[in-house]
């Protein structure tokens, strides 16, 4: 039991983060909420293909005299390329993903996601829209040069 | 790396992802976060992924933790109703298909650490014993980065343009329709 535990711990983890990420997505009404679940999902994904490249008795993919060129004395560098690239991808796509936040609170003044379904579909019933209606006036006078000023960033 | 270590760094992983999913102030949430982010990169360190490890520190814990803390102040700090029980409900029927399709999955996968696996027999020597005497870099995955694989680079500056475009189109489009 403990050695099947040792052997394959990092899966039952990586699982786990998998189903919190998935359940925030899914599950959380914020717009903010669900693109941190998103991020938790993809992390999940790197350390699989992270703990996957592990070899046992191995040391990190930078050639050293003392061990020649011997591939079992060092781990797979091919999945760390990998997940280099979707690293950086994956901030693109989180940027995006913010980008559409702020518009779509300049638009409709809230990121809670049934309320903006309210508004969408016109419905009478549009939430609590006391302050929401006050919010956006306040967002387009100010938001603005904050838009920019992230874009330069 | 030591098992117990692991262990511990990959529970308080969980603990950070569930409650920075669970706090209802979005500046704490992100602040979780980026906390979260820094852990995994120690256990990319861990398991000798120098260069992930470091690129996941600056980009996933900071630049990420940046956007993110520059959309918030932004717009609006707080989650009101986190989520609702009619919601919560409806999603555990997806959670536990994905769950069962995944252990299911997980049985054919090596065990941690095995150097036979598959994975390790394809083009992952191949690359390990010749890098040094193709390229001259000691450090492989620099050599995988800037050579063998350079065009998946090429791709990725393609992709980061791309997404730079679309998020300042997305920012842009508001002043558009203020002048008109």
């Amino acid at each position: 039991m403990a050695e099947f535990f040792a052997d394959r711990y990092v899966y039952f983890f990586v699982l786990a983060l998998l189903s919190i990420g998935l359940y925030g997505m899914f599950a959380m009404r914020n717009l903010a909420k669900k693109l941190v679940g998103m991020t938790i999902f993809t992390t999940a994904i790197y350390l699989f293909f992270i703990e996957g490249s592990v070899k046992d008795d191995a040391t990190a993919p930078i050639i050293t005299p003392a061990y020649g060129v011997d591939a079992t004395r060092y781990v797979d560098p091919l999945p760390h390329l990998l997940i280099l690239t979707a690293i950086v991808v994956g901030v693109g796509i989180v940027g995006v993903g913010l980008a559409l936040l702020v518009r779509i609170y300049q638009a409709h003044g809230t990121l809670e996601e049934n309320e903006v379904v309210a508004r969408l579909s016109g419905s009478p019933r549009a939430g609590r829209r006391g302050h929401a209606l006050d919010e956006p006036a306040q967002a387009s006078s100010g938001g603005g040069d904050d838009g920019d000023g992230e874009d330069g960033a | 790396m030591i098992l117990e270590v692991d262990v511990l760094l990959f529970v308080i992983v969980i603990v950070t992802a569930v409650l920075a999913l669970k706090v209802r102030d979005l500046l704490a949430a992100v602040a979780l976060l980026a906390a979260y982010s820094l852990l995994v990169a120690l256990i990319f360190a861990g398991a000798v992924a120098v260069d992930v490890a470091l690129v996941e520190a600056v980009l996933g814990a900071g630049v990420t933790g940046v956007l993110f803390i520059a959309a918030i102040l932004t717009t609006s700090r707080r989650a009101d109703v986190l989520d609702s029980s009619r919601r919560r409900w409806s999603t555990l029927p997806v959670l536990a298909a994905f769950l069962a399709l995944m252990l299911y999955a997980s049985t054919g996968l090596p065990d941690k650490g095995d150097p036979l696996a598959p994975a390790h027999q394809g083009v992952g020597p191949v690359y390990l014993e010749q890098s040094l005497e193709d390229t001259e870099t000691p450090n492989v995955v620099t050599a995988l980065l800037a050579d063998y694989r350079s065009q998946d680079t090429l791709g990725e500056t393609l992709v980061i343009v791309t997404a730079a475009l679309g998020a300042a189109l997305v920012l842009r489009a508001r002043e558009q329709e203020e002048l008109g």
